[in-house]
């Protein structure tokens, strides 16, 4: 491996690991609500993911870097984002879409340009929509079939009422606890905001790009709230009470939160500057809203993620030549 | 009232093509061309892209009015290649004969990028879903000024794509247009989630 | 491998790369013409066969023709020779395709028409020496191998895994879609790639394979 790659590694070191362990949480309330299920959907992609990377430094001629977790990582977070009814085949495609086409095909670490669970989750979503936008009913302690899961009735998500102008029927206790239909690892909000204050204490998430995507997110659910009794271009201070409601369950919904924390968080995709991320986090948020008004699919903060990444690299230098311009004072950012 | 109706129809045409309906991501129309364009530093690709919507611009009527012509003949699948590089031809020349008009000698610079931006699937692409899909010439007019617009952009986004790639780390045989063609499928899957899967056969 | 041949494909390695394209310097694979249709239309067996069928049919006749036109004529309107050229025998080709495989090509969309200007017929226009007529059928065959090689590859391919069928015959013990994306552009785009990776890569051992040989006999 390059001596640029293991300088990368080594600077970026233990943020994957942070990421793959503040998903243990995750996993375990998707194991309360769903069984053993869940686990073992987990376990089959970061195995999956672990063999794709093992078998890319065969070919390679390459030692396997064994305190490398980012494949592992992309692999686990993709599977949170899936119901605990995917087959097992889908978890295995998704997860080695997501190293080797988003990850090792660019090069390896340090060097992809999209957000390999991104990737590995647009895959996925494209070929098996009927088995990626349908959930099972979550219930504490259920144990959902090990194998074949064609007798689990599948519904859709209480907050696709979003969709259709409506607003969902959900308390605020279930909504944060994450007891509703939903991708396995992501309804647990408390659990992802306790994930996201660890990691912003372990440096390893920026803060900027994660309060820049949610705040960009809940402007557009407050200013433009796609709810049927709110007529359209109606005045923001109308209605208060009505976009404030419709908001929060934006916020809660669509793996908006998840995203923000674990996805935006990569060392590798994230500006280095602070004015490029909160730019970034910003267009983020503003396109996974556009996506999710407009798009085919509710989930839409992944594909948002794929298209915000091809502009990344931009941002980060017109913000850089900007700033150093003549004329304007430096400051350490 | 009617003048409103026919811009709003020209420019949501012309969104739809840069956008849902890329000719890059969404149809893979002058990718060969693309991919070249976006090794060659020499050709620049706006230059290019100004070229192309251009043409596109001018091809476009003349393709309508020669595809009205051709509706009632059974045979019209089999000639409208013909007529309509015909059309692409006439354009050629009137936008050869505006750049000299304009430029002169400055002109010679994209004289030698026009046949590219002329002849090439993305321009005899649109040409032909427009007739095939029955579009008016307000439509045709908005789809190929789109499409053009979408092209440009599609070559400038797989060029800043292939600025932030670190060549030197790319496996050996990914390098080039492996590397590329899998760039551009990522960006396509990322349009799908606007448009859902169709396949845009035309 | 014999270290006499050894030998000789390892000094000719440049020559005989630049003329095999088939493997060694395939269209598609080395130079990425012909991606249009490879990514959109050839979906499945039997849409890339009625492509193949086209391009057989078109690209030659086409080169050559050509080549016999700019011998003669101004070289600045070669362009415009090579795309009337296209045009021009693509109503012969359309008619023997309707006779061959009747309303199915209407399955190819526009992408059978777009073949007229894919740079893999009409690219030569862009080298400003004219081509010798019997150089024009030479290489005008030996692209088209090449390039219906690929095609039917990524057909077959693409069809297998979104369909599980081959020329609409369902794989035997193969009940379940193994890549849905594959039917899509999206994933034409990606398998394409993939495929280009893979061949490249086995250009490279058989060229390192060859060297390797060659140098073992000295």
């Amino acid at each position: 491996m390059k001596e640029q790659q293991l300088a990368r590694i080594r600077q970026d070191k233990g943020i994957h690991a942070d990421l793959f362990y503040m998903c243990l949480p995750l996993l375990a309330m998707a194991f309360a609500f769903y069984g053993l299920r869940s686990v073992l959907l987990c376990g089959t992609a970061v195995i999956a993911a672990n063999l794709s990377d093992r078998l890319v430094a065969w070919l390679r001629g390459r030692p396997y870097e064994k305190g490398e977790w980012s494949s592992e990582a992309f692999a686990f977070m993709l599977a949170l984002i899936m119901p605990a009814t995917v087959s097992y085949y889908v978890v295995i495609v998704g997860a080695v879409a997501a190293v080797l086409l988003g990850k090792e095909a660019f090069g390896g670490y340090g060097c992809y340009v999209f957000h390999p669970t991104a990737v590995g989750y647009a895959v996925v979503a494209v070929s098996w929509p009927e088995q990626v936008f349908r959930y099972p009913e979550a219930q504490l302690f259920q144990s959902l079939p090990l194998g074949s899961v064609s007798s689990v009735q599948l519904v859709d998500s209480p907050l696709h009422a979003l969709k259709t102008g409506g607003l969902p029927t959900l308390d605020n206790t279930t909504l944060f606890l994450g007891n509703y239909a939903g991708p396995m690892g992501v309804t647990a909000l408390l659990v992802i905001m306790a994930c996201a204050l660890f990691l912003a204490n372990r440096r390893s998430l920026h803060l900027s790009v994660m309060f820049s995507f949610l705040g960009m997110c809940a402007l557009v659910a407050f200013v433009a709230p796609r709810l049927g009794e709110i007529p359209a271009f109606s005045m923001p201070w109308t209605y208060v009470a009505d976009r404030l409601a419709v908001m929060k369950y934006e916020l809660c919904s669509g793996g908006l939160l998840f995203a923000a924390v674990f996805l935006m968080a990569d060392p590798v995709i994230c500006p280095t500057n602070r004015i490029s991320r909160i730019l970034y986090g910003a267009l983020t948020g503003f396109m996974a809203m556009m996506f999710r008004y407009y798009g085919n699919y509710e989930t839409g903060v992944c594909f948002a993620i794929l298209a915000v990444n091809a502009f990344s690299g931009w941002l980060d230098r017109a913000v850089l030549r900007i700033l150093h311009r003549k004329g304007v004072v430096r400051r350490e950012l | 009232m009617e003048v409103i109706k026919a811009c709003s129809t020209f420019f949501l045409y012309a969104v739809t093509a840069v956008f849902a309906e890329n000719a890059v991501f969404g149809r893979a129309m002058g990718v060969s061309r693309l991919v070249k364009l976006v090794e060659d530093s020499t050709v620049d690709t706006l230059t290019f892209g100004g070229l192309l919507c251009l043409i596109q611009l001018v091809a476009a009527p003349l393709s309508f009015w020669v595809d009205l012509l051709l509706t009632p003949l059974s045979w019209r699948n089999a000639v409208r290649p013909f007529l309509f590089i015909l059309c692409s031809t006439v354009a050629f020349f009137v936008v050869l004969g505006v750049l000299l008009l304009i430029w002169k000698e400055k002109a010679r610079r994209m004289l030698a990028v026009l046949p590219m931006a002329t002849f090439n699937t993305a321009v005899l692409g649109v040409l032909l879903i427009a007739a095939t899909q029955s579009f008016n010439l307000v439509q045709t007019m908005g789809f190929a000024l789109g499409s053009g617009v979408g092209y440009t952009a599609a070559v400038v986004v797989v060029s800043e794509g292939q600025r932030r790639m670190r060549q030197d780390m790319i496996p050996g045989s990914f390098k080039g247009l492996p590397v590329t063609l899998i760039y551009i499928g990522i960006l396509a899957l990322a349009i799908y989630g606007f448009t859902g899967h169709r396949i845009s056969i035309g | 491998m014999n270290s006499k041949k050894a030998k000789y494909l390892s000094e000719n390695m440049e020559r005989i790369a630049r003329r095999d394209r088939i493997f060694l310097n395939n269209p598609v694979i080395m130079q990425g013409m012909g991606l249009a249709p490879l990514v959109v239309a050839a979906t499945n067996g039997m849409n890339a066969l009625m492509l193949s069928v086209a391009v057989l049919l078109l690209l030659t006749p086409t080169r050559v023709v050509a080549a016999m036109i700019c011998r003669t004529g101004r070289g600045q309107l070669r362009a415009l020779v090579y795309c009337f050229t296209s045009s021009i025998l693509y109503i012969g080709v359309y008619f023997a395709l309707r006779a061959i495989f009747d309303v199915e090509i209407l399955q190819l969309g526009v992408y059978l028409p777009m073949l007229v200007v894919e740079p893999l017929i009409i690219k030569r226009y862009e080298r400003p020496q004219p081509e010798r007529v019997m150089t024009a059928l030479r290489k005008g065959l030996r692209t088209t191998a090449g390039y219906v090689l690929v095609l039917l590859l990524m057909g077959c391919l693409r069809e297998i895994l979104a369909a599980s069928t081959l020329f609409g015959a369902p794989i035997p013990r193969l009940n379940t879609t193994l890549l849905p994306m594959a039917s899509l552009p999206a994933g034409g785009f990606i398998l394409l790639g993939v495929v280009c990776a893979v061949w490249r890569g086995l250009v490279r051992a058989y060229k390192k394979h060859v060297h390797t040989e060659a140098r073992r006999g000295e």
